[in-house]
């Protein structure tokens, strides 16, 4: 593409220049042409023109001149006349004479000018009249000149004048026809002009057009040209960059020869002297650059192997690659083994250059030796760590070869590395069965993925008996055809392992430790990060903040803004060794907050422990007790409560304000003392007020009694009375403090609504109805005792959580309730409804609600009471009877059935018999007729006993439901069939395959299953196609509740969708071919439900019938 | 008219078609008596007289109920697509051995059926038949 255009673009450009000089060319020619011929052609009506202007006007000025000479003669001959002096007539003469001569003169002039025809007429005529005038005028001055001036003048006046006027008007005609065909030609040019001017617009448009074509044409070369400029660009700085790469690979390669590490040369062939040399070779041989240029190859050999050098020289081909191995010389005379390759380089002129690269092979050798050294070496040093080193190989067939293990083999497996060379599994037999799979994955693992292998695993050892802890670790490298190599260490790490396990089993006792405290425990690092946490922390934080909590979280975002404020600066302090408590909350919720610093054993600070307790309740008791002092006061007034003390060693007793006022007596008055208070106690009640005061004491408690006082006006008072023993130091009683309430009125009101409470209480105990009373969101207030029975609920369960009754209604139930009943109870109707309720031990019960609308004063409805009374026995005799009642019913049709095909059955062979009798000839017994009619007699009577006994085994079948029901191998069956059938089943060739792997027995009564499986099969038999084998395909399975028999042929079929609700009918049939009496199906049918099953069939006509019967099947 | 000139009998009980065809020969009831063990056949039958002019169609058919296949209902449903001018001239009988109210009460209510017979068919129904359905015609 490249090189085409190369040559192609120069013919191109010539071409294209051609066609601009040729366009410009024709541009130029034809404005030339067009400029000149315009030239020409106006200079050409100019110059005519100008002609004829002037030669009119010369042709005018000859007339004037002639009119002049006219108008003289004219005037000279007037002046002959008149004058006297013929001195003066014949200078007149003289003169007109003379005028005559030039104007003759100037006639023959203008004669020779005018070339028009009519105006050459004009002159002939007018020289011709002039020349008689002339002879006129002769003869008038004759006249004259005789002085006969009045012939004379008569004369002019008659013939001289007028012809003077008729030349005078000859010569205007003349000019005027001069005149005006100067006027024509001037417009005759003006019309060439304009005519040009015409012509001129063509040229003009068609030089338009060839200058617009030009233009185009050029346009159309720049573009191109343009192109052509793009593409010359380009292939110039292709160009420019092939010669720049061409100049850089040169420098490469000279580089290359130049900085290659490796020593190399170039030497003449011929002269074997160098020819260049590089900083490699300067290096390894010492000379400098100039000294090597003066060099020949021979010097850089030592002088013992010149010999041979020569000689090989000579021997070989020059044009050769050659590689050889010898030894080289450097300046200092040192000797070595170098390798030597060569190459020839293409010659130029006389000489035969050749490349020769050296490769000092002497310290490769020596890195050899030193290798081979540092491997023993390493060897030793393996032998000495403690543990073994190990170089293990292993293929993609899973083989594998130690290729190195050190001695430490001995002591970690009690087995020598050469044995481990022989035999790599042996290693396996020491490793801990648990173990040794692990590590095989591992190995495996490693190989796959080239990862590090890491694995731990235990060894026994024999003479300790105690397993002990090895670690492998290993490096992989993936060798050529899938070895995988690894380098590694098998190190004893049984003390690491049993400290790990220390470590584990102290954390974890630390762990339970913490987590058995009340308090909430975090410990937090010095960024106030999580670091441990016990289970109350977690469990508070999940609690409050409905968080989980993680080791790493700050602490922070657990804590609001105040506290965490508090918190950040008390964790500095602790940081410091402080150890910080204080408490933290408001309203209820207060905690009691403690940083301690956890100390190092350096006592440096490691972390701070922050535990939280929640103090909420000592707090609130605290703030109770607080307010309970303040209200007490006013509170005994309130409640006629009065404290006393009694102090037993010194036997006094002292009372507070309210105590008087309960005992009715003055303060003034009235000195309480142990002994007078007791007499206020009416008898009776002494004792028991006593043991109260010595049941305190007894058991350091405070103790209660309730008793009666007889006031001084003989009324009687009921106290509350609260005795507090107090004992000092020693433990003796010393002092009782208590408190005395006047309960009078509060006991009344008690006991009466305590009487009223337990006639209701009685009433609602003694009604077996569930008494209830629910708010309006049925949440239960009050549940009657009853509800235990009729729930196994107490009321004091129900009561707890009052809307919990609901979830122990069936789904559909509770809809009915509170979608229905309840907003009609809402609206203020009584209702009743039939609900069940799931009991305590999952029982249900039927309930009878009685619920009513309890409507306060508004109007609105506040709460609902009612009853639930048990209606479960009779709602399960209801069902019971509902049952029955159907299958009564059911076996009712079932009957009629039977009655009508059973009558209609036995009836038809008894109505033949009949009409065979009544055609019978008794007359003539011998009648041909008869032994006919005997044969029929005889086929309806049997065939009435055949009906006769299906009727009894239909009968039977149903007696044998009461058989023992037993577990039916299906197999077992299929066999016994398919003996009995034997004969019909090969004289059939029929094709059979059974299954009944998934169900291979049903709990049933044997003969029933027996039966249906003949019955199908036969019918398989008898409604076979007669245009296939048969096939036929048992198989059972099992779906939820039943097992099922499915029986499949490809026989006959029946036509559902005509037949389906006879199929199983008793005496029906669907082909007449074959003998049947339509028992078979009906029998499978019969047995099938009472085995309480059922039967389907799907059948197609001409393709196949299967029938399912499905038995019962409870898990 | 004393003879009747083809009767059809349709019933899968050959032992009842012998004991009709005897006893319809002894009483000259009719000159041909023609029996069909299934009602498919009897069908095709009366189609192919249909096809003929209706020259072959029976004067009477006893018909039963109960049989295989095709039942005796299943026959009428088809018995009333035929020509109505071929089956005018045609006295169906329903002869079933069926002493049922119910099936009485069907045969009843179907128009094409003239009259429910319980078998055996006797010299009697004949005579019935005679007097009540084809003497009066």
């Amino acid at each position: 593409m490249l090189k085409k255009n190369k040559f192609s673009l120069p013919t191109h450009n010539s071409r294209t220049i051609k066609y601009v000089l040729l366009a410009f060319s024709g541009l130029l020619v034809t404005l030339v042409t067009i400029i000149s011929l315009t030239f020409f052609e106006a200079r050409k009506i100019q110059v005519n023109h100008q002609a004829y202007v002037s030669d009119a006007l010369r042709k005018l000025d000859l007339i004037d001149a002639l009119h002049d000479n006219e108008g003289s003669i004219h005037r000279a001959i007037l002046l002959h006349l008149t004058s006297s002096s013929p001195q003066e007539k014949t200078e007149y003469e003289h003169e007109i004479s003379a005028t005559q001569r030039q104007s003759s003169r100037l006639m023959q002039q203008l004669r020779q000018m005018v070339t028009d025809s009519s105006r050459l007429q004009i002159l002939d005529r007018f020289e011709s009249e002039s020349a008689a005038h002339d002879t006129l005028i002769t003869h008038l001055l004759e006249l004259s000149s005789e002085s006969r001036v009045e012939e004379a003048l008569e004369f002019n006046r008659l013939v001289i004048t007028p012809e003077y006027q008729m030349h005078r008007g000859q010569l205007k005609a003349l000019s005027e026809g001069i005149r005006s065909s100067a006027r024509e030609n001037g417009d005759e040019s003006v019309d060439a002009v304009s005519r040009f001017v015409r012509n001129h617009t063509l040229l003009l448009i068609i030089t338009f057009i060839v200058a617009a074509m030009t233009v185009l044409l050029v346009r159309n070369i720049i573009r191109r040209l343009r192109q052509d400029n793009l593409m010359l660009n380009a292939e110039i700085e292709e160009r420019q960059q092939l010669q720049k790469a061409l100049f850089e690979s040169q420098t490469q390669y000279k580089m290359l020869f130049e900085h290659n590490p490796l020593p190399m040369w170039v030497y003449d062939q011929d002269t074997l002297l160098f020819l260049e040399v590089n900083e490699a070779a300067f290096r390894e041989y010492g000379y400098t650059k100039e000294e090597f240029l003066q060099l020949s190859i021979l010097d850089i050999h030592p002088e013992e192997d010149l010999h041979a050098l020569t000689r090989s020289i000579n021997s070989h081909d020059q044009m050769q690659t050659r590689a050889t191995r010898i030894r080289h010389k450097r300046k200092d005379g040192s000797v070595f083994e170098v390798e030597v390759k060569s190459d020839v380089l293409p010659g130029f002129g006389e000489s035969h250059p050749r490349l020769v690269v050296a490769v000092n092979v002497h310290e490769r050798q020596q890195a050899l030796q030193q290798l081979q050294r540092s491997e023993k070496q390493l060897l030793e040093i393996s032998s000495s760590i403690p543990g073994a080193v190990f170089q293990i190989q292993m293929g993609a067939d899973g083989a594998y070869t130690f290729t190195f293990i050190s001695e430490g083999i001995r002591d970690l497996f009690h087995i020598t590395p050469s044995e481990v060379y022989d035999k790599p599994s042996s290693l396996y037999r020491h490793i801990h069965r648990h173990d040794a799979l692990r590590v095989q994955q591992a190995i495996y693992a490693s190989y796959n993925s080239l990862s590090p292998l890491v694995v731990e695993f235990r060894i026994m050892q024999p003479q300790t008996r105690r397993w002990k802890w090895v670690k492998a670790h290993g490096l992989p490298t993936l060798k050529s055809n899938g070895y995988v190599l690894w380098n590694g260490t098998m190190i004893d790490i049984t003390e690491q392992e049993y400290a790990r396990e220390q470590l584990i089993t102290s954390e974890a006792n630390l762990r339970a430790l913490l987590d058995s405290s009340p308090q909430a425990i975090y410990l937090l690092d010095e960024a106030l990060n999580i670091m441990l946490y016990n289970a109350v922390a977690k469990q508070d934080v999940l609690n409050l903040l409905l968080k989980d909590i993680q080791t790493g979280q700050s602490i922070l975002e657990f804590v609001d803004k105040d506290m965490a404020n508090r918190l950040v600066e008390n964790h500095l302090k602790t940081l410091q060794g402080e150890t910080i408590i204080y408490e933290e909350g408001s309203g209820e919720y207060w905690h009691e907050i403690a940083l301690r610093p956890v100390l190092g054993p350096d006592d440096s600070v490691l972390a701070v422990s922050l535990s939280i307790l929640n103090i909420s309740e000592r707090k609130l008791a605290l703030e109770t007790i607080r307010r309970n002092e303040e209200q007490l006061a006013r509170a005994q007034h309130l409640a006629q409560l009065g404290n006393w003390e009694l102090d037993l060693v010194q036997e006094t007793i002292t009372w507070s304000d309210s105590v008087y006022e309960i005992y009715d007596v003055s303060r003034h008055t009235f000195r309480p003392t142990p002994h007078n208070s007791t007499l206020f106690i009416p008898e009776e009640e002494r004792d028991l007020v006593r043991q109260a005061f010595d049941e305190s004491a007894r058991h350091n408690r405070i103790a209660s009694v309730e008793h009666r006082i007889v006031l001084e006006n003989g009324s009687t008072r009921m106290v509350h009375e609260i005795v507090e023993p107090e004992y000092d130091a020693d433990g003796r009683l010393i002092r009782f403090h208590g408190s005395v309430q006047d309960i009078t009125e509060r006991k009344n009101t008690e006991q009466e609504v305590l009487r009223a409470k337990n006639l209701l209480q009685s009433t609602l105990e003694n009604i077996p109805e569930v008494i209830f009373s629910a708010n309006t969101d049925l949440s239960l207030v009050y549940v009657s005792p009853q509800c235990r029975e009729l729930t196994g609920w107490t009321e004091e369960e129900l009561l707890s959580i009052p809307d919990r009754w609901v979830c122990f209604l069936p789904e559909e139930d509770r809809e009915l309730l509170t979608e229905q009943v309840i907003p009609k109870v809402l609206a203020g109707e009584r209702q009743h409804c039939e609900i069940r309720m799931r009991t305590r031990d999952n029982q249900q019960k039927w309930l009878m609600l009685r619920i009513s609308p309890m409507v306060n004063e508004q109007g609105e409805v506040y709460r609902m009471d009612g009853s639930a009374s048990d209606m479960t026995q009779y709602k399960e005799a209801e069902v019971k009877r509902n049952e029955l009642t159907d299958q009564l019913l059911k076996q009712n049709q079932n009957l009629q059935q039977f009655a009508y095909i059973v009558s209609h059955n036995l009836r038809a062979p008894i109505a033949n018999i009949l009409g065979l009798t009544t055609i019978y000839d008794k007359h003539k017994p011998e009648s041909p007729m008869n032994p006919r009619i005997i044969d029929n007699l005889f086929k309806s009577a049997r065939l009435l006993d055949t009906t006769i006994r299906d009727l009894n085994d239909i009968l039977t079948i149903r007696s044998e439901l009461n058989k023992v029901r037993e577990e039916v191998k299906f197999s077992k069956v299929f066999e016994e069939i398919q003996e009995s059938l034997s004969n019909e089943l090969e004289e059939e060739y029929a094709e059979i395959a059974y299954d009944f792997e998934e169900a291979p027995t049903v709990v049933a009564v044997r003969s029933y299953v027996h039966s249906i499986m003949l019955n199908l099969v036969t019918n398989a038999l008898k409604y076979k196609s007669p245009d296939r084998k048969l096939k036929l395909q048992l198989k059972t399975y099992i779906i939820p509740n039943y097992i099922c028999l499915s029986v499949t042929d490809n026989g006959l079929g029946i036509n559902l969708s005509k037949e389906k609700g006879k199929v199983f009918g008793l005496y029906k049939r669907f082909h007449t071919h074959t003998e049947g009496r339509g028992l078979g199906l009906h029998l499978v049918k019969t047995q099938a439900e009472l085995l309480g099953g059922k039967v389907e069939v799907d059948s197609q006509v001409n393709v196949g019938s299967t029938f399912n019967i499905y038995f019962r099947y409870n898990v | 008219m004393n003879t009747l000139k083809r009767v059809v009998l349709i019933d899968d009980d050959e032992v009842n078609n012998f004991v009709c065809e005897s006893i319809i020969r002894n009483e000259n009831f009719a000159e041909e008596v023609l029996s069909f063990q299934s009602a498919e056949e009897a069908l095709s039958f009366l189609k192919s007289s249909v096809s003929q002019d209706g020259e072959n169609f029976p004067d009477l058919i006893f018909l039963d109920i109960n049989m295989p296949g095709m039942d005796g209902w299943n026959f009428i449903e088809e018995y009333r697509s035929l020509p109505e001018h071929v089956t005018q001239r045609c006295n169906l009988f329903m002869l079933s051995s069926a002493v049922d109210r119910k099936d009485i009460m069907c045969a009843r209510s179907h128009e094409e059926v003239k009259e429910f017979f319980s078998k055996p068919l006797s010299p009697e129904i004949l005579d019935f038949i005679k007097e009540e359905f084809l003497l009066r015609v």
